[in-house]
C-alpha cells in the first residue's frame, strides 16, 4: 500500500461549454506529485465538472489534461486508473463489503487469491477489519464513507478524486473524518484532489486551496496566503468571516476608512475600488496595552450576541458602517465590553489590516454583514 | 404504546373511559367510510368468483369433481394445458429479448429522447387488441406485405407461413404484451443511480464489466417483475390466438368459450377457469416471495 507511484496532474487552459454557458473558462493548474489539492467555490462554480475532466466523465471542450507526463484529455475513465469517491459514495447496493472493495482487481483481472489480503489490508486503513461480509445497508454514513474510500484506493490508483465526500455526515463526523482523511493522505501519499463549498474544511484539509467562481480559477494558494492575503474580494469574503467595507487609497501603505486613517503592511493595490476586508477574529478591543504603530477604530456597541464558544459583537462606526467582532467567551474577555450603546476602541493590527480590489462585478461584495 | 402505558398509571381513571370511547366511534366510522368499497368488491368480485368456483363442482346437476377429473386425464386438456405453458415461455422469453434493449435505451437515453422511446412502446397499446390482431393478420398472410416482399425480393420461393398457427400467435402476442414488458423494466432501471455506473468505470470496470456486474443484477427485479406479468397475462389471452392460431392453436382461455359456445357446458368452462385461475395464483405467490408485489404491479 505505501509504494504509491505518485504523480502530478496539469490541467492546460481547460474549457468546458454546455450550450451557451461556459462551466469552466480557460483553466490552467498544476498539482505537485503527493499533493492534497481542494477544489472550493461556490455552487456552480464548475468544481464538479473540473473533477469531472479529471475524472474523464466531463470531455473538455478545449485544452489539455495531463496525469504524469500522460495526456489523458479522451481518455475513458476505465483507463485512467484514478481512484474517485463520490458524494454519494457510489457504493453498489447488491454487494457486501467486501465484493465492493474487491471491484476493481475483479475488473483488472487481478489473481483472484490476491484480492482477500488486498480487501484485508485496504479495510484495515480506514479501520474497517472484519467488515467484509456486512451489507450495504447495514453500515452508518460514516462507515459506508470509509468504504468508499477503501475501494477507491484498494488498486493504488495514481490518483484520487472526492467529491464532497463529507456533505452527508453530521457536523461532528465529518471533523473527525476531515482529520482522518489528513492522516490517510500523509500515510498513503498519494495525490488528492478534493472538490468542497465548505471553505472550513477545505483549510483544514489541503496543502493548497484553488478557489473557482464562475468556472474560472480565481487564486491557488496555501491556505495561509488565502487568509492572509486574498487576491479580490471575492477570495476574501469566501475566506473567513469577514466584513468588506470600501476604503479609499492613500498612499502604497495606507488607505482611509471614513475619517480613519489604516495603515495595513502590505502594499495597497492601486485599483480604483478598494475594500477593506475586517475578519471578525481579527479585531481586539483595545485595553490600552497596545503598541503605538496599530490602527485604532472608534465605534459604538449595538448588540452582543453569546455564541457559546464566542461572544459576537455587532459595532457601528461613527458613520453609521457596522462591523463585527469576535471576542472568545471566557471571564477576561467578557468583563472588556461595555454595554449596548456605550463606545468602544477596536485595534486592528498593520498585519491583519487587508485591503482587496473589488471583484468583477457579478459578486455583491456587501454580501456579507 | 408503551410510553402510554407508562402514562396512563399517572393518568386520572376517569379519562380513560371517554378516549376508548372516542376510539371505537372514530373505529366504526372509518368502517363505515370503507363500506361502499368493501361492498364493490364483494359483488363484484368475491361473489362471482365464488359462483363460479361453486359452478365448477356441479356436473349434470349434481356435485362432482367430474369436471376436474376430465382436465387431469384427458389428453386434450393436458395438451392444451401445456401448450398455453410453452406460448406463454417463449412469448414472455421474446418480449425479455426486445423489450430490455428498449428500457435500457430508453433509461440511458436523455429525457426528452426517453419520453419518445417510451411513447412509441406505449401508443400501440391504446389501439384496439382486435384493430392489432387485423393488422398482424394483413402483414403475415400468404399474399402479405411481408410474404409479397420476400418473393418479390427473391429471398423465398413459396410464401411462408406465418399466420394461423402457433408462429403467429406468438408474434402477435409478443407485440400486444411488451408494453407490460418495458414498463416495470424501465421504471426499474431508471432507479438506477448513475453514480454506480461512473463509480464502476473509475475503478477501472469496462462498460461491458460495469453492464454486467452493475447494471444488470440491479435491474433484476424488473426482469423478474416484466416476466411475471408477460406470462400471467399470456396464460389467460384470448383474442389473440383465437384470431392469428387459425383455430389450431387452441390455447386454455380458447377451452373456456368453447366449452360455452359449442358444448353449453358452463361447469366444465368454469374448471378449466379455476385451474388457470389457481396457476397464476401459484405463480404470483412464488414470485411474491422472492420481489414485493408492489413492484410487479407497479404500485411502488
Amino acid at each position: 500500500m505505501s509504494e504509491y507511484e505518485n504523480v502530478g496532474v496539469s490541467i492546460r487552459s481547460v474549457s468546458k461549454r454546455y450550450g451557451n454557458t461556459l462551466a469552466l473558462d480557460d483553466i490552467t493548474l498544476d498539482i505537485e506529485p503527493g499533493e492534497f489539492v481542494s477544489l472550493l467555490g461556490p455552487s456552480g462554480s464548475g468544481k464538479t465538472t473540473l473533477l469531472g475532466a479529471l475524472g474523464g466523465f466531463v470531455m473538455p471542450s478545449s485544452g489539455s489534461v495531463w496525469i504524469g507526463d500522460q495526456d489523458v484529455t479522451y481518455m475513458p475513465p476505465h483507463k485512467r486508473n484514478i481512484g474517485v469517491v463520490f458524494q454519494s459514495y457510489a457504493l453498489f447496493p447488491h454487494m457486501t463489503v467486501g465484493e465492493n472493495v474487491a471491484f476493481p482487481l475483479r475488473a483488472r483481472r487481478l489473481p483472484k487469491s490476491t484480492w482477500p489480503e488486498r480487501v484485508r489490508q485496504a479495510l484495515a486503513m480506514v479501520e474497517l477489519e472484519g467488515y467484509q461480509d456486512r451489507g450495504i445497508s447495514q453500515l452508518s454514513g460514516g462507515q459506508r464513507q470509509r468504504v468508499a474510500l477503501a475501494r477507491a484506493m484498494v488498486f493504488e490508483p495514481r490518483l484520487i478524486l472526492m467529491d464532497e465526500p463529507l456533505s452527508a455526515l453530521d457536523k461532528q463526523l465529518r471533523e473527525t473524518m476531515q482529520i482522518e482523511l489528513r492522516q490517510l493522505h500523509r500515510k498513503l501519499g498519494a495525490t488528492i484532489v478534493y472538490v468542497t463549498h465548505d471553505q472550513r474544511e477545505a483549510l483544514t484539509m489541503s496543502d493548497r486551496v484553488a478557489i473557482l467562481k464562475d468556472g474560472k480559477l480565481v487564486q491557488i494558494g496555501a491556505p495561509e496566503t488565502l487568509h492572509n492575503d486574498p487576491k479580490d474580494s471575492f477570495v476574501a469574503s469566501f475566506i473567513g468571516d469577514s466584513t468588506l467595507l470600501p476604503v479609499t487609497r492613500v498612499d502604497a501603505h495606507s488607505v482611509k476608512l471614513g475619517k480613519f486613517t489604516l495603515h495595513s503592511a502590505r502594499p495597497v493595490s492601486t485599483h480604483p475600488e478598494l475594500l477593506l476586508a475586517v475578519q471578525t477574529e481579527k479585531l481586539l478591543i483595545d485595553d490600552e496595552r497596545h503598541e503605538a504603530g496599530v490602527n485604532r477604530l472608534n465605534c459604538r456597541v449595538r448588540e452582543v450576541v453569546y455564541q457559546g464558544d464566542s461572544l459576537r459583537l455587532f459595532l457601528e462606526l461613527e458613520d453609521g458602517t457596522h462591523i463585527s467582532l469576535r471576542q472568545p467567551s471566557h471571564h477576561l474577555g467578557q468583563q472588556k465590553i461595555p454595554p449596548i450603546g456605550e463606545s468602544l476602541t477596536v485595534v486592528l493590527h498593520p498585519e491583519d489590516t487587508i485591503i482587496v480590489p473589488r471583484a468583477g462585478c457579478q459578486y455583491p461584495a456587501a454580501n456579507v454583514a | 404504546m408503551k410510553a402510554t402505558a407508562v402514562n396512563d398509571r399517572y393518568a386520572p381513571i376517569s379519562s380513560i373511559d371517554p378516549s376508548s370511547r372516542h376510539h371505537r366511534r372514530e373505529h366504526a366510522l372509518m368502517l363505515l367510510l370503507m363500506s361502499p368499497a368493501v361492498l364493490v368488491v364483494f359483488l363484484l368480485l368475491i361473489v362471482p368468483l365464488t359462483w363460479l368456483i361453486g359452478q365448477s363442482f356441479y356436473a349434470e346437476g349434481v356435485l362432482s369433481l367430474e369436471h376436474y377429473r376430465r382436465i387431469f386425464t384427458e389428453g386434450i386438456y393436458w395438451n392444451t394445458f401445456a401448450l398455453t405453458f410453452r406460448i406463454s415461455i417463449i412469448v414472455t422469453l421474446l418480449a425479455l429479448l426486445m423489450g430490455y434493449p428498449i428500457a435500457y435505451a430508453a433509461s440511458i437515453l436523455p429525457q426528452r429522447w426517453a419520453m419518445l422511446v417510451l411513447a412509441l412502446v406505449i401508443l400501440p397499446f391504446w389501439t384496439s387488441v382486435l384493430v392489432r390482431a387485423y393488422a398482424w393478420l394483413i402483414l403475415l398472410q400468404r399474399s402479405g406485405v411481408i410474404n409479397k416482399t420476400l418473393l418479390g425480393t427473391g429471398v423465398i420461393d413459396s410464401p411462408l407461413s406465418l399466420v394461423h398457427n402457433e408462429l403467429g400467435t406468438i408474434i402477435a402476442t409478443v407485440h400486444i404484451l411488451l408494453p407490460f414488458m418495458v414498463l416495470p423494466l424501465y421504471a426499474t432501471m431508471q432507479k438506477i443511480p448513475r453514480d454506480l455506473l461512473l463509480a464502476g468505470a473509475s475503478l477501472g470496470g469496462s462498460p461491458l464489466h460495469v453492464f454486467l456486474r452493475v447494471f444488470l443484477p440491479l435491474s433484476l427485479s424488473g426482469v423478474l417483475a416484466g416476466m411475471t406479468l408477460v406470462f400471467v397475462l399470456c396464460l389467460g389471452f384470448y383474442i389473440t390466438p383465437e384470431l392469428m392460431g387459425g383455430g389450431r392453436t387452441v390455447m386454455a382461455s380458447m377451452l373456456v368459450s368453447r366449452n360455452i359456445q359449442l358444448y353449453s357446458d358452463w361447469g366444465a368452462a368454469s374448471a378449466v377457469s379455476v385451474v388457470l385461475l389457481i396457476c397464476v395464483l401459484a405463480i404470483f405467490y412464488v414470485v411474491s416471495r422472492l420481489i414485493s408485489l408492489e413492484k410487479i404491479l407497479g404500485v411502488k
